[in-house]
């Protein structure tokens, strides 16, 4: 039986050096640099529109800065940004037509790991809707959903755009359980949210975007 | 070379000395190859005065072939090194080849009249023209349609590349195509036997639309730089980032 | 992979309510049109049948092509697939069997169909289907190519733009197929030449729809 969080054995990080984003022709920010590793949890907090997301984006390696630069380093060396990240954007991204079920065995499929797909939805708290299509679902399940694709794709970085939004106070300590679980395995995530930002791993920090006067 | 324009304030001050050289060439050909075409040469045995619309028709449908290849090339360097003079070089290469082409189309269909007796053959040549002006308002409209700049000029690139493979299988189709469906049009005076009355207007009237292609795509790339950058320092970061541990 | 990609978007087409009939359905339209516009007259329209099928299927194709990548780049699925590690080149090529599977392959299968309505002899309709069945992969690729480059991008005008320069060759040789097969069967040169055509599109469609999508990523 494979283990739905198992360790974490190899040695990575994500370097941004002086990015610079733009969107259309604002541009959002200027200088930013910051680094991720093993044990870290960093938080992008800011109000909205200020780039929060753009942010994420590029850390995912979707989209590309005007000027700096990101990389995406293991066993010191360059690596492809698949190999590190697991992106839960901010919209769901399961097909409505798709049962619960449907939906996560397929993601299941492409990472290979396709006896974790009960246990995962058990573990997000999903086990009893995994016959109903994605569109019947809650917002906050959809969310669960989205966290359950997180953790089976086994990726050291989660890169979260506010995974708590719609979500219960139960759904809300589920999210930092499994952050918690994924941190002690030597995961690392970076997390944008408008939430009060909480101390997940001992190395935990605050990246704020704050408007330039 | 290339490496050195590669630099947009290097290019700006190629530029501002190339521009007007271009210019200035393309004013001087044009003048005396219209003089040499209009005036001096002889009209053709077998076609008259009408050959003289073959004086503007011949370069600009030559122009609008070299001036895609020139757009391929730049979107080869746009593609594989994203070097943003050679975004704004292809972009600046397809607008005159548009309008060559499309020139190439008016000035064939006003020869036609006479030469065919309809404003219209679906022949091989002009019917390989229209497609490729097709496949340049199809390129120009993927510029517009897409707002974040650098993604336009690589998906752009990819499509004049693409199309750039597409040309030579277009040609032959439809040289194919034509042999199958019409007779012989008329002849078009051939090179080989070209007699040199001829051949020197013709000569020089392709020398003027070169340079007349040269000066538009520098005008065009100089417009882009300036634009790009206007565009770019207009703006001050809306946020600055600051990082707490906690 | 590209058969977990393939299984999905067949299930999701048929959960779509028979979205993935229009595409039949504007074939029809499209060949009832041509009748009512031609005057109904079997004697008419029967050397233009070919033609006529060719751009009905060419027609339905590009009114496909936009909808290839549009829902799986909106809603972010491609964007999880280029992260999950599966290569773009696999998506693309996934998604080229989808489109066959789904828009192509009802076409062909209703052509005989046509045979009925326009009176055209046996042998003339199997030369249709071996032509439009050897364009397939081109017809599919430059669809694929076009839905990449456009991605989410609102532009039904702008596909038909863009494909009808790569798809003017397969229409030339596809009916010259047509000709050639009954008179000198399957040895004929133009069979030769569009397979020709679909085999450069794969080669150049291909890596093409995945650096476009790449780009659309990034």
């Amino acid at each position: 039986m494979t283990a739905l969080f198992p360790d974490i054995n190899t040695q990575y990080c994500i370097n941004a050096r002086d990015l610079s984003m733009s969107r259309g022709e604002n541009v959002l920010f200027e200088g930013l640099t910051a680094s991720v590793t093993s044990g870290d949890v960093l938080w992008v907090q800011g109000n909205n529109g200020i780039g929060k997301t753009t942010l994420l984006q590029a850390f995912a390696g979707l989209s590309r800065p005007d000027f700096g630069a990101i990389s995406w380093i293991q066993e010191d060396a360059e690596t492809a940004p698949k190999n590190l990240i697991a992106y839960q954007p901010h919209q769901s991204f399961a097909k409505p037509t798709l049962t619960t079920l449907e939906d996560l065995a397929f993601w299941a499929s492409i990472y290979g790991v396709q006896d974790l797909i009960e246990l995962t939805l058990n573990s997000v708290g999903l086990a009893a809707k995994g016959s109903v299509p994605t569109q019947k679902l809650s917002a906050g399940q959809r969310r669960r959903l989205a966290l359950a694709k997180l953790i089976i794709s086994r990726k050291p970085i989660w890169v979260m755009d506010e995974p708590s939004a719609a979500m219960d106070t139960d759904g809300m300590a589920l999210i930092d359980s499994l952050i918690e679980k994924h941190i002690n395995r030597g995961g690392s995530a970076i997390i944008a949210s408008h939430d009060a930002t909480r101390k997940l791993s001992s190395n935990t920090r605050i990246l704020t975007l704050r408007a330039s006067a | 070379m290339i490496n050195y324009l590669a630099n947009p304030v290097r290019f700006l001050k190629f530029s501002k000395v190339a521009t007007p050289v271009f210019g200035v060439l393309a004013g001087i050909t044009m003048v005396l190859g219209l003089y040499l075409a209009l005036i001096k040469s002889p009209p053709a045995i077998e076609h008259g005065e009408s050959v003289r619309m073959m004086y503007t028709h011949v370069p600009a449908a030559w122009s609008a072939m070299m001036a895609y290849a020139a757009l391929t090339t730049a979107s080869v360097v746009s593609f594989i090194w994203r070097h943003p003079l050679a975004d704004s070089a292809a972009k600046s290469f397809a607008v005159p080849g548009t309008a060559f082409t499309f020139l190439a189309l008016v000035t064939g269909s006003l020869w036609g009249k006479p030469a065919w007796g309809t404003w219209w053959q679906w022949d091989g040549r002009m019917t390989s023209v229209l497609i490729l002006f097709f496949i340049y308002v199809g390129y120009l409209s993927l510029w517009q349609i897409i707002p974040e700049r650098k993604r336009a000029a690589r998906l752009a690139s990819i499509l004049a590349m693409v199309g750039f493979v597409n040309i030579p299988i277009i040609k032959f189709s439809v040289e194919w195509w034509n042999t199958l469906h019409q007779p012989a049009s008329i002849s078009t005076p051939g090179a080989p036997g070209m007699p040199p009355e001829i051949l020197w207007p013709l000569a020089v009237m392709m020398a003027a639309y070169s340079f007349l292609f040269g000066w538009l795509a520098l005008r065009g790339i100089e417009a882009d730089i300036i634009r790009n950058r206007q565009s770019k320092t207009g703006s001050k970061p809306s946020a600055r980032a600051v990082i707490e541990a906690i | 992979m590209i058969t977990a990609i393939v299984n999905r978007d067949l299930k999701l087409a048929l959960r779509s309510g028979g979205a993935w009939l229009h595409g039949l359905f504007f074939f029809a339209v499209f060949i009832a049109l041509s009748a009512i516009a031609m005057g109904g007259s079997l004697n008419v329209m029967r050397p233009f049948a070919p033609a006529l099928i060719w751009l009905a299927v060419i027609f339905s194709a590009m009114l496909s092509f936009p909808a290839i990548f549009l829902e799986d780049y909106q809603d972010g699925n491609l964007a999880q697939l280029k992260l999950s590690g599966v290569s773009l080149m696999r998506v693309a090529i996934a998604k080229s069997i989808s489109f066959a599977l789904l828009s192509i392959a009802p076409l062909l299968l209703s052509i005989p169909f046509a045979s009925l309505v326009f009176d055209i002899p046996q042998k003339t309709i199997l030369a249709i289907s071996l032509s439009l069945i050897i364009a397939t992969p081109a017809l599919t690729i430059y669809g694929v190519l076009t839905s990449a480059i456009l991605a989410g991008r609102r532009g039904g005008f702008l596909i038909v733009l863009i494909t009808t320069p790569f798809l003017i060759p397969l229409l030339i040789f596809g009916l010259g197929v047509v000709t050639a097969f009954q008179e000198s069967g399957v040895g004929a040169l133009e069979i030769r030449a569009l397979i020709g055509l679909s085999l450069i599109s794969i080669a150049v469609g291909i890596p093409a729809a995945s650096a476009a999508l790449n780009a659309n990523l990034e």
